[in-house]
């Protein structure tokens, strides 16, 4: 009986051993999978183009050169003809440029955009921005497809396969707008248009430096992305502006390069007391008439947490639309920032009267819609 | 004696039943076999670039012919048949349609299986891959890369596509699997176990995503949206190479305890008298289930009800069988996702929806009629 | 089949479900298992049946220790019916009664497992259901298609938890009776547990009475069901009526 015992015991425990040997077999094939993956991952075309050392002149042997937003040198065979854009703050810098008619397909985004979409009325729409078709990529035959660097297209797999080099360029940030516009330049081979369009765009913000250098006060600003509370973070194109600007960003110490816009609270926004306050207005439609903006206007002073401010006491809340924020007019946005912040270096600066005259030279168009409530006086 | 007012001599043989069930299933498997193959003739066919089925068919084959043009006879032969009259036609079809193609039929076969072995292992007919947590926790995994920008092999992988994002889905997708096993060890492999730890583990995964969207900026924002969303934008032969034998080994493998399943589905203490060791089968086959899930999973997004829907319908097609329900709901989960996908590709062009939003609101219309029907659905 | 109990025990936590139970069965013979609500009838089936794991004791099959034996082996030795069964919604009558050969088969079902099936059928008398759904039939009908199955699994000693709980008076002898028969003819052995008893002590050549987990009585069932012992575990004053056709237990009242 007993050594029955002993026996049924013995057969338990290997029993217990096959089972863990199993496990550990199974564990082992997962990690042998997952190496599997990994190599796979490593040892795949990469669609990203080709990278070579930057030289002084940007024309190569190869080809032409150029370094993209993300600090990523790119080369290319010759100028693009064909160009798809999926950006369309990029789409607005080609227009600039006079490189309109290289621009084969948009994306839908960029034709359904209050400030520049009617540019594009007749051109070929490629889908979703963030998943462009491909088959419609691949009939149009570009040599380019221009996409955001923050957020690359989710199917570049399959758009490579078109023999388009995938190009990342945000054309937003006023730290970094003259190189993606240098780098358009080469891009389509329209360097001279390029240079001329950047050195615009670099004088106002050699205006605005000039003018704020001599200033020691730099006031406090809340800035406000679309959703409530979520602010500019540093290093974010508001961020940029209210440095720029000679103002002080009451978050520029929060948030990180992967995440811009960070949710604060409304006893982070009492205690900070900014005296100014900007509040960013979206693409959606309702967003670029004057009430829409009023409306925006109120119901940011009214709320809990906003209300008691310096800058709602001294009325100096204001709208700002995403398209003077952000893109190749952010100096726009800049201007206004500047002037709201310092009203006495900037009195004989009318930013309205400056986008009437981008729009003239170089975009016709985009001084349409409303893009800053109230006026500054 | 008599049960019922027939004579004994009315009574079917036993073996002559057995040969007509067998024969109506194997014509209904014929049957979805030949759907699959024309869905697939027609989703080559279909799309933005209006290309004739005779240019598809050409460029298939001149497709074939460069890639064995080393090969004699064969290379030959299929070099009779000429080139494409658009350049293009061949990078579509081959390049583009084909991938997506195999993508989708491949994600659908393995939500499917997956989906009707874990209902058999654990009988509960609402029991599928997001039930289990496993969804959650892919898109967890997902979410971290996608906001963060660091998957857990992070370092091993320089550049390239969203391959970090693929990895780290799939690790996370068996990480819940690993987690509810542990739990397992520790509470026993009941169904009500392994299904409750499941939908804990689900919520706490969810959790985190919620947590990370909450964290995350406009455009990462966007790019998790449309990872949970569902699609196949991750479509490339890559993609396909990696999937296939992952599929094809553990679908075998999940096949192949057919009868094992069989005897699960009478009950634990009736499986465990038919010789099955009960807890290493469930075991087993979650983790298979869990493995096929999970790696097409990782490329195409969330993409719900399919494991759900597909083994439903089977079942009420072809019994309970899993000899005949695994390799059913493997076509079957194969057919509806590639049609949905070829309607999410073509429907709205160049537009496309994400296939993820098609299958939610065909599996609720599907559940909304089984729901309908009452009792006979065997829902609850 | 000859099985021999000893010591058979089964803790759940500090509650003693089983406590020392050890019986001796010869091939061909019928032992009923009786007692109380929470005896252990059913955990002692479960425990023979090799389902439930004892926490004490061991179960020889034909002089072999059952725990060292492989499942498979187990499966076509016993065939067990449980009390509890609602599963399988989309399988056939003949489906379920398939599911007996499996010990038996790899994978292809040859003629003859279909042949045992269609005799297991006939045994029971369902042949005429084979081709309908488990969900179309009664819990009575459900309760004969399991035995079916386990009849089907030709084991050679039949394990069954109170299989005429589901069923009328008719049907009620009628299995009990076609088991017996198949028992005998087959040199198999029987351990039913029962809560009628009249049927134990009409169908059965052994009777074990269970109280709080223990033998209470065992022995053939005219020795064991008395009034005495009817009167000391379920506490019902009960008489025996002798008539033509045998011995009947007609219980009076609750004892006070």
């Amino acid at each position: 009986m007993e050594k029955e015992l002993i026996s049924c015991a013995l057969a338990q425990k290997s029993g217990g051993i096959i089972i863990k040997n199993r496990l550990a077999i199974i564990l082992a094939a997962c990690v042998v999978l997952t190496l599997a993956l990994c190599l796979a991952g490593c040892t795949s075309p990469t669609p990203a183009p080709s990278v070579t050392p930057t030289p002084g002149n940007n024309t190569t042997a190869q080809g032409l050169t150029f370094t993209d937003t993300n600090g990523k040198t790119v080369t290319l065979p010759k100028p693009a003809e064909k160009i798809v854009v999926l950006n369309s703050d990029c789409a607005e810098v080609l227009v600039a440029i006079g490189a309109k008619d290289r621009i084969v397909g948009v994306a839908s985004s960029v034709k359904t955009n209050p400030s520049v979409g009617s540019l594009f009325a007749n051109v070929t729409d490629v889908g979703n921005w963030q998943t462009p078709n491909p088959e419609q990529i691949a009939l149009l035959q570009p040599d380019v497809i221009i996409s955001y660097a923050s957020s690359p297209p989710k199917n570049a797999d399959q758009l490579t396969q078109a023999n388009a080099t995938i190009v990342q360029l945000d054309c937003g940030n006023l730290k970094t707008i003259v190189g993606d516009i240098t780098a358009m330049g080469i891009i389509t081979g329209n360097v001279q248009q390029a240079q001329e369009y950047s050195q615009y765009i670099q004088s106002v913000i050699d205006l605005v430096k000039e003018r704020v250098a001599p200033i020691s006060a730099t006031p406090s600003v809340y800035w406000e992305y679309n959703k409530a509370w979520s602010t500019a973070g540093n290093s974010s194109g508001g961020d940029t502006i209210m440095y720029m600007a000679g103002a002080a960003n009451i978050a520029g110490d929060l948030g990180n390069k992967t995440n811009q816009q960070p949710a604060v609270n409304q006893e982070f926004v009492l205690t900070k007391n900014p005296q100014i306050i900007m509040k960013y207005s979206g693409f959606s439609v309702t967003n670029t008439t004057l009430a829409g903006f009023s409306a925006l206007r109120n119901d940011t002073m009214a709320r809990t947490g906003i209300a008691g401010v310096d800058a709602v006491k001294n009325g100096k809340v204001y709208v700002i639309s995403s398209t003077i924020a952000y893109g190749p007019k952010a100096f726009i946005g800049l201007l206004y920032m500047a002037k709201v912040a310092h009203p006495g270096a900037f009195q004989d600066i009318d930013p309205a009267a400056k986008l009437d005259e981008y729009a003239g030279r170089f975009v016709p168009g985009t001084n349409a819609t409303i893009v800053f409530y109230p006026t500054p006086a | 004696m008599q049960e019922t007012g027939e004579s004994r001599a009315e009574w079917k043989e036993v073996n002559e039943l057995y040969r007509q069930r067998y024969l109506k299933r194997l014509a209904l498997l014929g049957t979805i076999s030949a759907l699959l193959v024309l869905a697939v003739l027609y989703s080559a066919s279909v799309g933005t670039a209006p290309l004739s089925i005779g240019d598809v068919f050409l460029a298939v084959m001149h497709n074939i012919a460069v890639k064995t043009a080393g090969i004699p006879l064969i290379g030959q032969l299929f070099a009779l048949f000429g080139e494409p009259q658009s350049g293009t036609a061949e990078v579509i079809v081959v390049n583009m349609r084909l991938p997506r193609i195999m993508l989708a039929m491949l994600t659908g076969v393995c939500l499917a299986v997956s989906g009707a072995v874990m209902q058999g292992v654990l009988r509960n007919p609402l029991v599928s891959p997001f039930t289990l947590g496993l969804a959650s926790a892919a898109s967890f995994g997902a979410a971290i890369t996608i906001v963060l920008g660091t998957g857990i092999l992070g370092l091993f992988i320089a550049g390239g596509s969203n391959y970090d994002i693929i990895i780290n889905a799939f690790v996370f997708g068996l990480l819940s699997m690993m987690l509810i096993y542990g739990i397992s060890r520790v509470r026993g492999t009941s169904q009500a176990t392994l299904i409750l730890a499941g939908v804990v583990l689900g919520y706490i995964f969810q959790a985190g995503v919620i947590i990370l969207k909450y964290w995350s900026n406009n455009d990462k924002l966007k790019d998790l949206e449309m990872w949970l969303m569902g699609g196949m934008w991750g479509a490339s032969w890559n993609a396909v190479l990696i999937l296939l034998p992952i599929a094809i080994v553990c679908i075998v493998l999940l096949a192949l305890k057919a009868w094992d399943l069989n005897a699960l589905s009478a009950g634990d203490e009736i499986a465990r008298n038919l010789g099955i060791r009960v807890e290493r089968l469930r075991l087993y086959c979650l983790l298979l289930a869990t493995i096929a899930a999970s790696s097409c999973l990782a490329f195409t997004g969330v993409v719900g009800f399919i494991g759900l829907m597909a083994p439903h319908i089977c079942r009420m097609l072809i019994g309970n069988d899993h000899r005949y329900l695994i390799p059913c709901s493997a076509l079957m989960g194969g057919l509806i996702l590639l049609l949905s996908d070829t309607f999410a590709r073509t429907v709205f062009s160049p537009l496309e929806i994400p296939v993820g939003i098609i299958m939610y609101i065909i599996g609720g219309i599907f559940f909304l009629y089984l729901i309908l029907r009452g009792k006979e659905s065997h829902i609850y | 089949m000859k099985i021999k109990i000893e010591g058979l025990g089964v803790d759940y936590g500090a509650h003693k479900a089983l406590d020392d139970v050890s019986f001796e069965g010869n091939p061909g013979e019928v032992i009923s298992v009786i007692g109380p609500n929470g005896s252990g009838k059913s955990t002692l089936i479960k425990c023979i049946a090799q389902v439930h794991r004892p926490s004490r004791g061991t179960v020889c099959l034909n002089d072999r220790d059952a725990t060292s034996m492989d499942p498979n082996e187990i499966a076509r030795l016993i065939g067990y019916v449980p009390q509890n069964f609602h599963y399988l919604f989309f399988s056939t009558v003949m489906e379920t009664v398939l599911l007996g050969r499996k010990p038996h088969i790899k994978w292809r079902i040859s003629p003859h497992d279909l042949e045992v099936v269609q005799d297991a059928l006939d045994s029971m008398n369902i042949r005429a259901y084979a081709g309908k759904f488990m969900d179309q039939l009664s819990g009575g009908e459900k309760q004969k298609v399991y035995i079916a199955r386990a009849l089907a699994q030709e084991p050679e000693l039949f394990l069954f938890d109170e299989p005429t709980s589901n069923l009328d008076l008719k049907h009620q002898i009628e299995v009990l009776e076609i088991t017996r028969k198949l028992t005998k003819s087959r040199g198999a052995s029987m351990i039913v547990a029962l809560h009628d008893l009249n049927l134990a002590y009409t169908y059965s050549d052994a009777v074990i009475v269970l109280n709080k987990g223990r033998i209470y009585a065992c022995g053939k069932p005219v020795d064991v069901l008395t009034p005495a012992t009817i009167q000391a575990v379920y506490g019902v004053e009960a008489m025996i009526v002798e008539s033509d056709f045998g011995r009947h237990i007609v219980p009076l009242k609750v004892k006070t």
